[in-house]
This record gives C-alpha cells, structure tokens and sequence, in this order.
C-alpha cells in the first residue's frame, strides 16, 4: 500500500496553477456561432406572441428559435428523475418554453449569431408578448385552496405528498413526559460555481454525427437524454466532458440549453457555442434549500426521544427537468438520521411556486434532515435539563447495531456515533468551554459553542433512473507499461482522478506517475453515471480496483514464468516484480508489458487471453429495491456521518456572527488520501456556513430575483471562512472492497445545526431561540431586541 | 464600433483590433487565445479575471480591452513561463500543488498571481494579511484553508531574491 | 458582456476631454466618463447603464498625482486607492483618507479604481463621500467655461446625484493637512469583506492638554443618501470632556441624523439607523484611543 492513504497532491494540479487546465469555454471551433437565449423577466405568464422578425434580419444572426419551433424539433427532455415514478405530478419540458412561463429566467427563445455581441443584440430585438399571471412565491400560500396554480391541469401545486411512517407514534407521544412542537425556515440558496454552465455543440454534417463539450458531471446520462431528445441514435452522439470548474451537483442532469445549442448546431450546420452569465446562473442555473420544518418530538425526562412527527414543505419553484425536486424528498428519507427513533411519522408535500427550479446542489436534502434533527436534539436537551451533546449521545443509535434500517428504509451501513462525538467535544475542549465563556462575558463578548452531527446518505440509487448504485471502469497497460484507466465516474475538481490513480498504482504495484485516468468522454470511457453523491471514489474506484486486479493477476502469472516462481509468491512494487526474499530474482513491469503485447505467443504468455485490459463493473451489495415487509426499500447504500463543534462569537450590537473553530471528527471509511479528503470538507463547510450565513436567493412579492448578481448574491470570502480542523474516524463501510465511504458531500449540512446551536449558546443570557435561516447580521440583531423585550419564543426578523 | 490598440502582453508587444465593448478578460481569451484567465461574474466580484496590468493585480472583466492600449498586461501564462526561467514550479505555484491549494482550478490563475502581489508588498504576512489579500478571489471549493497554508509556507521559506526564481 | 455598442474617446488632456464631453452634451447623447471602472463597468455589463459615448480619462497623463500645497493636500482625481493607501504623504497627514481608501472592495479594485471615479458615481454606499464632506475638502472641476472649486458637502446633492454636469472633469481633492495630534478613523460595516458599505463613519478628534474636546467632525455614509456631517453638534461639543459619555452624545447625535436611511435587502431603514449609531460610537472611540 505505497499510495492509499498518502497525502499525495492532485495529479492535475501542476496543470492548473499554470492556468492551463481546458474549460468548455476554452473550447474553439473554426466558424462557431454564438447562442443567447432570451428568458422572461415574468415570474407567471402566458406567452401571447413571439415577434422574431428584426432578430432574423439582423446582421450575423444565423437562427433564431421559440418554443413553437423547439416543439417541431425535438421531444421533451426527460426528467432527471421523472415524480410520476414517485406518484407525483409532472410536466413535459422542452428546451423552450412552451405558451407558459413559470419563473423569471425561463428560456423563451434563443438566437445564434456569429459573435456574441450580435447574438445578443438580436436577443435584445425579440419582442415577447406576456400576458401576466398571478403569482405565488411562498409554499404554504401555495397549498391554499385558492392559490394560483403554476399548472392548471393538476388542479394543486402539490408536486408530490409522501408519508414514511413506522412504530407507533401515537403511544409514545401518549406516554411522553415531554411534548415540543416547533417550526423552522431553511432559506433558498445555491451552488453557483465559479465556472458558468457553458457547452459547445458540432453537429457534423457530413458524418452525421453530433459532438457536445459541455460542462457536466455526467456525459453519459446527458448521451442518452440528448438521443432522446434530439431523436438521434445515441450512437451518433458524443459528449467531452473538459476540465470542469466546479459543479456541486448543479451539472448534473441535462438542462435546457444542452439540447438547445446541440439542435441549432444541427440546424445551423456548424458549431454553436453557449456559455452562461453569471445572472442566468442565479436566476435559472438551479435552487435548493428553502423547505419547511415542523416538528413534534416526544421524550422522557432522562432525554430519551420516543416519539417524531416531522411535517416538511419543500418549496422547490417551478418543475424543470433536472429533477432537483428529489431533494425534498432526500430530505425525509433521512429522517430521523443517526438517531434511533423507532416511532416515527414523516409527511412531505414537495409544492410548486414561481420562483426558479431547484437542481441538485451539495446535501440533497441531508442538509435539512441535519439541521431538523440537531434542532430537535437542543430542543430536548434544553426542556429536559440536559447536556446538549449528552441528549445525542443517548439516542444514537448504538455501533453493535448495524446495518440499521430507519423508517424510510435508509439502511446506516457502519459507525460509531458515540465515539465520533465524544472525540470531537475532547478535541474542541467542550468539558473547558464553559470557564472561558463567562471570562469573556465578563468584558462584553458573548461567544458560544454549539454541537452537531450530520449523517450523509452517499451514492444514491433510485430505481429506474440514471441515479445508480454501480459504476464502470478501464484498466489498460500499453506495451511501454504506462496505465491508462478509463472511468464512468468523473471529476469536476472533486480530486478522485487523484484517488483512483492511488488505487491502481497500489493494486498493479506501479509509480504513481505511470498511471493516467481518462474520464468523461462518452467515446472512450466505459458507461458510467458520473459524479455525484460523493460516488465517485468508493463506486468509480472499487470498479477500477477490480479492473486493475484483473491486470495485475495476468501480469503476475507471466512474470512467475519469466522467473520460474508461483505468482503467490511475486510481490509487485514501484513497477518492479520481485520474488518474495529474493532480491535478485527480478522483473520489470514494464518488460512484462511488451512480452504480453509483442510475444503473444511465446511460452510465457501462450496460455492466456492475450492484452492488459480489463473492464469491470462495481455493484453496491447493500441497495435493494425490492420492497420489504413494511415496504421499504433502501437507495442510499453508504452512511457517512461527521460529528462537529463551532466556537463563534456574536457581535451582539450588530448582530454579526463570527465563526472562530469549526472542529470535526469525520467518518468516510478508508481515507485513500487525507489531502483530498480535508480539502472537499473544509469546502463544504465553507459552503455551509455561506449559506447558513451569507448566501440568499430572494424574491419579491411578484417573483422578482432581488439577488441576481455576486454583489448581493455574497459568497464568503477567505475573511469569513476559518481553517476546519479535521480529524478522521475510519469505520470501514462492509460493502466496499477498500471500505471507502464516499467523501466530498460531508460537511455542507454540519454548519447548519452546529453553528445554530453555537449561536444561541452565545446568546443564552438574552434567552435567543432561532428557528429560521440565513442568519444575516440584521436578523440576529432582531432577534436579540425580541428576545431583550421578553419574547424568546418566536423571535422572527 | 472597432479600434485598434497595441499594447504589450507578456513580453509581446501585440496590435489588434477590437470592438469598443470587448472586456480585457475577453480579449484576452477570445483574441489572444489566453485561456489561462477566466470569466466568473463579469461583476467584479470572484476575480477568476484576474491579470496584472503595469505590474498591478486587476479585475479584467471590468475593463475595457481599447482602455489599455499603450499598456503592459501580464497574464497567468506570461508570469508562469517567467517564473519558469529554471524549469521548474515557481514557489507559489509549487506550494499550492503541495498543499492541494486548489480544486477545479477555475480560480487558480486569479489567485496565484493575487497571492504573487500580496507577498510582493508583504514577503512575510500574517494569517489575517493574508486572508484579506486574498479577499478580491472567490474560491467555491477549497473554504480557502489551503490556500493559506499554502502562502503560510512560502512566506516562511522563501526568500526574495533578484532574480526569476524570486517572488515577483 | 456588454451589449449596447458605444463609442470610446480617450483623449490627452483635461481640456479635450472636456471638449469631448459637451460635444456629446451638445448633440444629445448620452456620455459617461470612465476613470477606474470599478462601478461603470459592473453596470455597463449587467446592461443597467449603456451610454452611447465613453469619454476614458485613463490617457491623461498627471491625473494621480498626491502633493503638499501648503496647508492642503491636493490629490489627483485620477489617484487610485491603492496609491491612496500607500501614500506616505497621505498616511502622514490625512491618515483617515488613507484609512479609508485602504478599506475599499479588494486588492484589484483598489489597484485600479479611483478617487475621482467614486466621487463622480457616488454610490450612497462609497466610502470617500462622507470623509471628505467631514475633511470639508474641495473638489476642482473643469468645465467648458473654465474651473471652478466646489466644496465637498456641496458636491453631493442627492441619491447617486452629483453637482457635476455632462460635461465637466473632476480633476483635484484638496483636503487639509491635519495636526499631528488629531486622532482620526474610519469604520464600515458589509455584509463580507470587500462589500459595499451598509454604513461607514469617520471621525477626526482633536484633545486640549486637560483631555476636553477641541474639535470633532463626523462624516456618515449609509444614513441617508447623501453623506451626513454631524455639524450642528460638532460645535457644541467643543471644550467637553472627552468621556464614555461624550463618545455616546456623538453616536446618539447619529441615530438622530439618520432620519433616512437607504433601506436595502439585509438592512432596513430601523436596523441602519442604529447600525449608525454603533459604528460612529465606533470611529469616535478609535479616534479618541489616537488622539494624542
């Protein structure tokens, strides 16, 4: 094991410091035209007339397209994950809209032009005629009776209601020595990496064949939506993934503009290019968050939880294909996380409004269980008297009790709860904070320190989509030895190239340097589903382990002929093959390789399938589908969990909240490198507390976008984020080859609760009680004035 | 509207024509073929842009290509292949690979070259400094604590010197 | 991106700028004068502003230049906030002016925005307004007709409104040279680093030998939209004690002044108002901590 668990740097990061690292944007093609799509600047309207009569005459403009033309060309793009398949209602999406638009930034018509000035200044000729529609932006408004409906025919904005349900509910609240309710407000926000979406689309006509660069993290799914939409043989069809510049989860499904660009390049004849701004992103790139979460908990005096009834609106604006809807429903099937809480109810309305769609964004909803469940454990800890922390450590469930299945059917894998947290109050100085709070509020500071647990359900398998529990990969040795591994996983700067060369040049004993990973290209990796749910290494890895493996033993076999051994006996390192205590009594990999290749038919290699190759697919063994007795079936096959405490100080005069530590213990399983895995979950952190703190996608009354740009939409700078000190705890998953966990997603949700309870621990001498997000400088000030004026129960701001 | 500038783009001197409305940052890409730079926001705001102009760190998205005619740019490519007088990493670049000071690399060019003009000004910052001096640079990935660390080293092991392989 | 086309003139001088500016005033299009960029460009981009001339002052050689004229300091316009910042002159005379250039937006924008250029878009959230209305500078316009001196509080008339017409040049800050023994500071409050003011407060203090009050100004950005200067109590708090109490008068005198604040997305009008009064409390206790 010369590479697993070393802190070895990013393979491609000596390319990226030079800038040379290649983005779709990068990508140039001779005669490219240039696509701007114009959207509605309506929250809800019918669209009456699309004039495009000056756009088409003006100079450079090589089409022009709406929806009655889109209708003509294409099919609806298939739903990342269609809400039918979950009993819900659903909408055909086509690359335009189509008589209707539901939120502002809806793509109404798009125009190619030779440059991106003329293409924009056509755009700018399109006169759309809207006729307004009433609008609803608020979920609960939504669900009254006498709403606007976003779509008439469903005669609701329900999406979808889903109830899971287990032990009996009503006898533990009967029986409960306490009953709290309460409500809380997580607040709209999203991904938005630095690099814009952006695709470039060459329809070749005389080969008839459709290539697309395109940032994504799944080319092969976006392959074969796009053959479905644009009615292609997805034969026809390839799909480059180059160097992507974040993603967290917004890349992953096919969005409108994918299909778009590629069926004007097919109109047009020649390339198209379509790079977003940064206000498209905002507007219409894909929302996440803003749900409800209303809670009943029922507990014992001694802190035991015996009862939850949990009730979530999930306020996921207007239906688009990219499926982001399925994170209200991630949401309640994490419920009630790590705790063991056998009577359970969880009831989810996921409700339409005209605010823009959700698309995936880091946490899928575990972020919100996350911060229901720490909030219902301070609630309890607070009613019964009790340790916050303590109130946790009572209700884990325990380590000898896995795999645990929860009343969604989440089947928690592996862990030790208990000790993760235990570790991280000794490693934050919990049992001291206390001494050091009163100090500091004897001179005015209030600070405070507040804990939290996050279960992050990882490698997501839903039945009959492209959402999949098993991946595919590539290991090829070429006659000069050096390693190419193919994979259907890919990297959108998550670093498992990285982890997965470590894999491969530990399993086929060579230097890290020999081995190059391809990804994302449809032509030449392996069928996979891409990157996401933190998948990519414990799936693309384990396939790639197999792969490689299967290398490795074939060429063992032909060096034990070559030096007159048994292969049990051959010992493979830094591409040399040695006998085992006998150092002279040596072959190179690398010589191996070209026998194999060159020699085919020569005594040490004529007994065997000829080639280095191999392709193997990895299934996790822990998904079922298949309904059990209580008809649950478990789509989440990987349970990581970090156990984490905040130290931060309030500015009581001003409301501004300062986060000083962030500490955590973190279990992703086998840790393949430690570089890798502290830096994902110091960036998700960083992105959980912009969002708890900073981060707002705000709409007026009419569905208005009030933060369109960075200079409102505020992202956290390196003056706002601290160093996350991260320690691991390596509790190997049983259903992996190498135990990995997955890592990547953990520690987006953690801020949530942990900084929340750290804030009203601050701010315990006012009596601070919050419930809702973001907790903008203004909005805790309020709360504090409330709170002063002796209302601590519903402080709202 | 077109007009034609000339100007110096690292060590080159350079003249084309452009549209008045053409940014630095497009220019820079779409002419010069300079991909190295990015484009984030077009706000001001992420610094993806960024480029040094007469020897200072600025935002090329919030200036105009015509605007700098006469000047002397330097860009992520220029600075590197300067800095690569010996054939290695520069310092900067060497210790954010060591540290995984980046991910998806769309800010790295913008970040690097602030961090060159940071420890240009202040060869020995401190955590805060270095913190601020970075602030004009969104990074989504990393929560910045590499980064840091990274500029932590090389604030500590390096020494300027006067020639390439110093930190200017 | 920017979509509207517009025309670029990047004259040499003062005066052909001018000539260039009332040519456009004269025939009716709409021109706007570009010094760093940092706010015209952002809005140029978002297509919230699309004039149809740009005048560029970026080829006007000795606009940023920083010299001793006397009892004044005279600031070029074209003087950026990085060299603002850094100006041992500046530092060592005016230091509130460095203080607050050294605290606006970032790096890049301080290496490329000006001074000139902030007081011409005057944001109500810009940072030099309210210091230079508290500095009483003067600023130096070039106009078609020739020069004149306005006064810095007479320079900022309304909401992103100046006193400057279409067609005249800002060109020269002047601003006193401050006694050594005036303690001064400016403080802001955004929502992250490099943000836009929600409010800003400046403070210049001067001490008698016995610790009393010989002089005090306020400046104020955030609290309405136009820099607010705390005059009326100014005078009455000469010859005070400099006390707790003193500090409180002064940030009480704020939160009364603050009678129309900006209401913006994360701060409305009641919170700013007493964000005013926290962050005056704020410079005035740092000005009083230098005040020798």
């Amino acid at each position: 094991m010369a590479y697993i668990g070393s802190a070895v740097s990013g393979i491609l990061d000596t390319k990226l410091v030079a800038g040379k690292g290649q983005y779709t944007a990068d990508v140039s093609l001779p005669d490219m035209g240039h696509m701007a799509v114009v959207r509605s600047p309506y929250a809800h309207a019918r669209i009456l007339s699309i004039d495009t009569s000056a756009a088409r005459q003006h100079p450079g403009v090589r089409i022009v397209a709406t929806g009655a033309e889109i209708k003509q060309w294409s099919k609806p793009i298939p739903h990342t994950l269609n809400p039918s398949a979950f009993g819900g209602k659903t909408a055909d999406i086509y690359c335009l809209a189509i008589d209707r638009v539901h939120y502002v930034g809806t793509p109404v018509a798009a125009v190619v032009a030779d440059t991106r000035h003329a293409a924009t200044e056509a755009a700018n000729l399109i006169e759309v005629e809207y006729a307004d529609l009433p609008v609803v932006i608020d979920a609960e408004r939504a669900l009254e009776p006498d709403s606007p409906l976003l779509y008439p025919e469903w005669e609701t904005n329900e999406l979808m209601h889903v109830r899971f349900q287990g032990g009996d509910v009503e006898r533990a609240f009967a029986d409960a020595d306490h009953i709290l309710d309460d409500t809380l407000r997580l607040h709209r926000h999203t991904a938005t990496p630095l690099e814009p979406r952006a695709a470039l689309a060459h329809y070749d006509d005389r080969a008839e064949r459709l290539t697309l660069w395109v940032s994504t993290q799944a080319p092969h799914p976006l392959r074969t939506t796009l053959a479905n939409t644009l009615q292609m043989d997805e034969n026809d069809i390839q799909v480059i993934q180059p160097q992507v510049g974040g993603a967290f989860g917004v890349k992953i499904p096919t969005y409108q503009e994918d299909p778009l660009a590629c069926l004007l390049s097919k109109r047009t004849g020649k390339p198209v290019k379509w790079i977003e701004e940064r206000t498209e992103h905002l507007m219409a790139g894909g929302h996440a968050r803003e749900q409800t979460l209303k809670f009943s908990v029922a507990c014992k005096a001694d802190g035991t939880v015996t009862g939850l009834k949990v009730r979530i609106i999930g306020d996921v604006g207007a239906l688009a294909a990219v499926g982001g809807w399925g994170m209200s429903y991630v949401a309640s099937f994490v419920v009630p996380g790590p705790y063991k809480i056998p009577n359970c109810e969880v009831d989810l309305s996921i409700v339409v409004t005209n605010k823009g769609p959700w698309n995936a964004y880091r946490g899928f909803g575990k972020e919100a269980a996350s911060f229901l469940m720490d909030r219902v454990m301070d609630r309890v800890a607070d009613t019964v008297q009790m340790d916050r922390a303590a109130v946790r450590l009572k209700n884990f469930v325990p380590k000898d009790e896995f795999p645990y299945v929860q009343i969604s059917g989440a089947t928690l894998d592996s862990g030790d709860y208990v000790k993760a947290l235990q570790d991280v109050m000794d490693k934050a100085g919990y049992h001291t904070f206390a001494e050091e709070q009163q100090r500091l509020r004897a001179q005015g500071r209030y600070i405070g320190m507040g804990v939290g647990f996050e279960l992050t359900p990882e490698g997501g398998c839903i039945p009959d989509s492209f959402i999949g529990g098993y991946e595919g990969a590539t290991v090829r040795v070429s006659p000069s030895g050096q390693v190419t591994v193919l994979t259907g996983v890919t990297s959108p700067g998550s670093g498992n190239e990285t982890g997965i060369a470590q894999i491969v040049a530990d399993a086929l004993g060579v230097p890290l340097s020999t081995v190059r990973v391809v990804q994302g290209d449809t032509q030449a990796c392996p069928y996979g589903l891409g990157n996401w749910s933190s998948r990519s290494l414990f799936m693309g890895g384990s396939a790639s382990l197999y792969a490689a493996r299967e290398v490795h033993h074939k060429v063992l076999r032909v060096a034990a002929s070559m030096l007159e051994a048994v292969p049990e006996d051959l010992n493979c390192e830094q591409g040399r093959i040695r006998v085992k205590g006998q150092a002279d009594r040596e072959v190179a990999f690398n010589d191996v390789a070209e026998y194999v290749h060159k020699r085919a038919f020569d005594h040490h290699a004529f007994d065997m399938e000829p080639g280095l190759e191999s392709t193997r697919y990895f299934r996790m063994g822990n998904i079922h589908h298949v309904p059990d007795d209580k008809g649950r079936i478990n789509t989440y096959p990987s349970y990581p969990y970090a156990a984490c405490v905040a130290v931060v100080e309030v500015d009581v005069e001003t409301g501004v909240i300062t986060l000083l530590r962030y500490v955590t213990v973190h279990d992703c399983g086998t840790v393949i490198n430690p570089l890798l895995v502290e830096g994902q979950f110091q960036g998700a952190v960083a992105q959980g507390l912009g969002g708890l703190i900073y981060e707002q996608l705000s709409y007026d009354d009419n569905g208005q976008l009030q933060t369109g740009t960075f200079m409102d939409y505020t992202l956290p700078t390196a003056v706002e984020v601290p160093s996350v000190e991260i320690h691991h705890q390596e509790v190997p998953s049983p259903y992996t080859p190498l135990g990995t966990k997955g890592a990547g997603e953990s520690g987006v949700s953690s801020p949530f609760g942990t900084i929340v309870s750290a804030v009203e621990n601050a701010l315990a001498p006012f009596g601070v009680k919050i419930h809702d997000t973001p907790l903008t400088p203004q909005r805790v000030w309020r709360m504090i004035q409330t709170a002063k004026n002796g209302n601590n129960g519903g402080a709202k701001a | 509207m077109q007009t034609t500038i000339q100007l110096i783009v690292n060590n080159t001197p350079c003249e084309a024509t452009v549209d008045t409305r053409t940014l630095l940052v497009d220019f820079l890409r779409d002419q010069l073929d300079l991909t190295g730079t990015h484009l984030g926001c077009a706000t001001g705001n992420c610094g993806a842009c960024t480029v040094m102009l007469d020897g200072l760190t600025v935002k090329a998205c919030t200036i105009l290509a015509a605007d700098v005619a006469g000047s002397t740019v330097t860009t992520i490519e220029g600075w590197t292949q300067d800095a690569r007088q010996s054939g290695d990493l520069h310092p900067i670049q060497a210790a954010f690979v060591k540290h995984h000071a980046l991910q998806c690399g769309f800010c790295t060019p913008g970040m690097v070259l602030s961090v060159q003009q940071l420890l240009k000004e202040k060869p020995h910052p401190t955590e805060a400094e270095i913190r601020h001096g970075i602030a004009g640079n969104l990074c989504r990935c990393t929560g910045y604590a590499s980064i840091v660390k990274a500029v932590q080293e090389i604030a500590t092991t390096t020494s300027l010197s006067p020639g390439g392989r110093g930190l200017g | 991106m920017i979509r509207a086309p517009f025309q670029l003139h990047r004259p040499h001088s003062i005066d052909e700028a001018v000539r260039l500016l009332s040519q456009c005033v004269q025939n009716g299009e709409d021109v706007k004068l570009l010094a760093g960029g940092q706010s015209l460009m952002p809005s140029m981009n978002l297509g919230l502003v699309a004039p149809a001339h740009i005048v560029s002052l970026n080829h006007v050689a000795g606009l940023d230049s920083i010299r001793r004229d006397g009892d004044m300091l005279a600031i070029g316009a074209g003087t950026t906030h990085h060299a603002l910042a850094e100006s041992e002159v500046v530092q060592a005379h005016c230091p509130i002016l460095s203080e607050t250039a050294a605290c606006i937006g970032d790096v890049q924008v301080r290496n490329r925005g000006t001074l000139g250029g902030s007081i011409g878009h005057f944001d109500p959230a810009a940072d030099y307004p309210p210091v230079l209305v508290l500095l009483d500078a003067a600023c130096q316009i070039v106009s078609p007709s020739g020069e004149r001196t306005v006064a810095a509080k007479d320079v900022f008339v309304d909401y992103m409104t100046t006193s400057l017409s279409a067609d005249e040049v800002l060109t020269e800050i002047r601003v006193p040279v401050l006694p050594s023994d005036t303690g001064t500071a400016y403080v802001k409050f955004t929502r992250v680093e490099g943000g836009f003011a929600i409010v800003g407060a400046g403070a210049c203090l001067r001490l008698n030998p016995d610790n009393t009050c010989r002089s005090i100004r306020v400046g104020i950005c955030g609290a309405a939209p136009v820099p607010v200067r705390l005059t009326a109590i100014e005078d009455t708090l000469t010859g005070k004690a400099v006390d707790d109490a003193f500090v409180e008068m002064v940030a009480a005198a704020a939160y009364e002044s603050a009678h129309d604040p900006v209401a913006e997305l994360h701060a409305d009008a009641d919170y700013k108002r007493e964000m005013v009064r926290v962050f005056t409390r704020r410079a005035v206790k740092t000005a009083w901590e230098r005040a020798d």
